[in-house]
């Protein structure tokens, strides 16, 4: 495959509803990963001649694009000249190679590239499409392998944005190829839960640290949550006493689910902050809107403490929960001076019947301290 | 990802009450104590199934993840399957279809004996 080089192209726009906000699709994290990182990794690992990004100006200006793109090199095309900067690059590309593959990254595909140039070759094409789905129903990939002695041919692929092309012998995607066209929500749930059932070969960016329970090394889950597997908790994420995170679900990095919140067959997208006491089932979660798959809906969260965002810089994170504890200190004093009984919690095994009539009887003595300790803590739940 | 610790695989009684339940925490009492229990209950035989007998088994996972261990379920009969989705417990467990692949799923990630209730394909 060294004299194969492959260009992707990137077209803003394509975005799914309010969750994940102006990203578009193949940016949006599964797993840890997006699709762009992916299949620039795929294509690396095969050992590909050169893999060539290009992306609208609005969307190479971005860092998230700029750490995604890794090992390839990223091309800026100006604003509504995507197609002629990738003809441009297709030229240059052409003259030390023999294929080039061209894609347009709107879905994610797991193919067989060395089977797909196989199929190129003994067919004679000189344009070969990728097909998903069986024969009958196959559903056309934006995936496309040229000659790279066949300019004219490139060229009229996408000047026509890959509508029109003279194409030879279709490839269809075998049953162990796997396709996802990454369309809808649903689509993003499907693959984050195919990949955690071994359904496709994405690997969850994170370490196995229990059979099916993928958790990133700087994520922090607290003893007493509950994970069943197969889950995958990302980098940085943080999940409170409590919580249950089940069925396939996954909770991207940065993003905190609060104290006893059941995250059910869910995503969570990245920078989320999940409130306390929540049931999230099937559900995309992110940028304070709500997709239920089962209804097809989505909802706004205006409330803070039900969902929240968390800083996307380092910087803001910090001053967050510098802020937070500041508040928190004068209501510790505070309570610390009032000197109340604790609020009997739900969970407390304490028969509180029992307080009441211990209360009437005489108060026993108790040792004093010695003057110099200080009770540094009133109560173990403080 | 291999583990040398021992699966217990524990039958659960086909009734399942108030009664029952205790006498089956007692009996099973030892096995969450010892340290990182891997415990696997069977179902196969539940054919009542009541709030003592979820709490029960609530219990049990609780002590077990105390210690570092969990618990699975296994065979779940269908009075057990109704009663579980219905009090919405069942997705605290990992549930296989046989006891087998439950012990065995404390080893490797066994994807296709995993019950996949509710998990049903999302079309747009």
């Amino acid at each position: 495959m060294k004299f194969v080089k492959a260009i992707l192209l990137l077209e803003s726009g394509k975005t799914f509803s309010k969750t994940t906000g102006d990203t578009p699709a193949v940016l949006v994290d599964v797993l840890g990963k997006n699709t762009l990182s992916r299949t620039v990794e795929n294509l690396s690992r095969l050992g590909l001649g050169e893999v060539v990004v290009v992306a609208e100006k609005s969307l190479a200006d971005s860092r998230l694009l700029r750490e995604s793109a890794g090992g390839s090199a990223l091309v800026t095309a100006p604003e509504d000249q995507l197609w002629r900067a990738a003809e441009q690059q297709f030229e240059s590309a052409a003259e030390d190679s023999t294929h080039i593959l061209i894609v347009r990254l709107n879905a994610y595909a797991e193919l067989n590239y060395e089977q797909l140039l196989e199929h190129h070759r003994t067919h004679g094409n000189k344009v070969t499409r990728a097909f998903a789905g069986a024969s009958e129903a196959a559903k056309p990939l934006d995936i496309f392998l040229v000659n790279s002695s066949r300019r004219n041919d490139a060229a009229f692929l996408l000047r026509s944005e890959m509508e029109n092309a003279r194409t030879g012998t279709p490839y269809n995607a075998g049953s162990e190829e796997y396709v996802n066209f990454l369309e809808h929500e649903a689509d993003l749930r499907n693959l984050a839960s195919d990949a955690l059932h071994r359904i496709c070969k994405m690997q969850p960016a994170a370490t196995e640290l229990r059979p099916g329970i993928w958790a990133a090394k700087d994520s922090h889950i607290d003893k007493r949550a509950r994970l069943v597997a197969p889950v995958f908790i990302g980098s940085r994420a943080r999940i409170c006493p409590g919580a249950v995170i089940t069925r396939g679900s996954s909770i991207e990095r940065h993003s905190v689910v609060g104290n006893k919140t059941v995250v059910e067959n869910g995503t969570i997208l990245p920078y989320t902050n999940l409130g306390p006491g929540l049931d999230v089932s099937h559900s995309l979660v992110g940028s304070r809107h709500i997709f239920n798959l089962q209804r097809n809906v989505c909802t706004p969260i205006q409330d803070p403490r039900l969902l929240g965002l968390v800083p996307a810089t380092a910087g803001a994170r910090t001053l967050f929960s510098m802020a937070k504890l500041l508040i928190r200190i004068p209501g510790q004093i505070w309570r610390g001076k009032g000197a109340a009984a604790p609020a009997p919690v739900a969970e407390s095994t304490v028969s509180y019947k029992e307080v009441f009539t211990s209360a009437n009887n005489p108060q026993v003595e108790m040792p004093k301290a010695p003057p110099a300790l200080a009770a540094m803590r009133r109560y173990g739940n403080q | 990802m291999e583990t040398s610790r021992p699966v217990l695989v524990k039958r659960v009684p086909e009734h399942m009450n108030q009664r029952e339940a205790q006498k089956f925490l007692a009996d099973v009492r030892p096995l969450l104590t010892a340290d990182r229990p891997q415990l696997v209950f069977d179902l196969s035989q539940v054919r009542q199934l009541d709030v003592a007998g979820i709490e029960v088994l609530m219990q049990c996972m609780s002590m077990a993840m105390r210690k570092d261990g969990d618990l699975k379920l296994a065979s779940l009969s269908d009075h057990a399957a109704v009663v579980l989705e219905l009090t919405r417990t069942d997705r605290l467990f990992e549930i296989y279809d046989t006891s087998t692949d439950a012990a065995r799923s404390y080893s490797s990630f066994l994807p296709n004996t995993l019950r996949r209730q509710n998990q049903m394909r999302l079309a747009a």
